[in-house]
């Protein structure tokens, strides 16, 4: 059993390790570029999210 | 059934992790096994129905998968025991109980388009999704990266996690499930979307919605 958790704890490890871009890695300038990609400008997109048009924000068909 | 178009489980139970802040979501290893996964994105790139939509948060190719004839090398995808086993192991990681209704629809993503971020969640809709990523490997600087965030606003990042081809993201939709795709810079960026409609919307907090 407990082989068994540290070889999922292992899995778990790596999965992360190789699909996760650290944020503490990343640049202020870098993050903030990310942010600023995908900042919602539509009408719906208003500041807050109890304001907004929900239906506006479903975004798959 | 071939094993092979079956979902492994041992991407859906072992190398798996598990969040429930600030919405519920998990990421896992791999979904489809690597041959379905080459048949796919050779169809995407080629002779996929691909149409383009645009929004003002967002822009993008896409098509119902269940709206179109599959080639047979990927047509066991929407087979009822594929459906099945998925509709399976997304009510075990989640606690719920779904509905038959699945929806399965093919995003692609080319240089200069994004979406911005949003929740998805729409009342009496769809309550979850599964996302698989298919691409030929892109680069950091490729963009396309997966963010989930803490609140509507963009700065407020909670994670950022990378297109790797095969990899998956499921999650449960609310009014917190904030999630965006960065600027594609470079290369193709394909998704397979499924959605799930919960029978009691997550029982596990019965009571509260």
């Amino acid at each position: 059993m407990d082989n068994t958790k540290s070889s999922n704890e292992r899995r778990e490890s790596q999965l992360v390790e190789d699909t996760e871009l650290e944020l503490k890695s990343m640049s202020s300038v870098a993050l903030a570029r990310v942010a600023a990609e995908v900042q919602n400008n539509g009408d719906g997109g208003l500041t807050s999210s109890t304001t907004y048009n929900r239906t506006y924000h479903r975004h798959n068909r | 059934m071939s094993p092979s178009h079956e979902l492994l489980r041992e991407s859906a139970f072992q190398a798996i992790e598990l969040r429930d802040s600030p919405f519920r979501y998990f990421l896992a290893r791999r979904c489809l096994a690597p041959d379905i996964e080459q048949s796919l994105l050779e169809w995407f790139e080629t002779h996929a129905p691909w149409q383009l939509v645009e929004t003002d948060f967002y822009e993008q190719y896409e098509f119902r998968m269940l709206d179109v004839a599959l080639p047979e090398s990927v047509s066991p995808l929407i087979s009822p025991d594929n459906f099945s086993a998925l509709r399976r192991e997304m009510a075990e990681i989640f606690d719920v109980a779904f509905d038959e209704r699945i929806m399965l629809v093919a995003h692609k993503l080319v240089p200069g388009q994004r979406i911005a971020i949003h929740n998805d969640y729409l009342v009496g809709k769809e309550t979850h999704r599964l996302t698989i990523q298919l691409n030929r490997g892109l680069r950091d600087e490729d963009g396309g990266l997966f963010m989930l965030f803490n609140s509507f606003e963009p700065s407020d990042i909670h994670r950022i996690i990378r297109p790797v081809c095969g990899s998956v993201i499921g999650f449960e939709i609310g009014e917190n499930s904030h999630h965006a795709v960065s600027l594609l810079h470079g290369g193709e960026r394909y998704t397979l979307v499924y959605s799930f409609y919960s029978q009691h919307y997550a029982k596990r907090n019965s009571g509260s919605v």
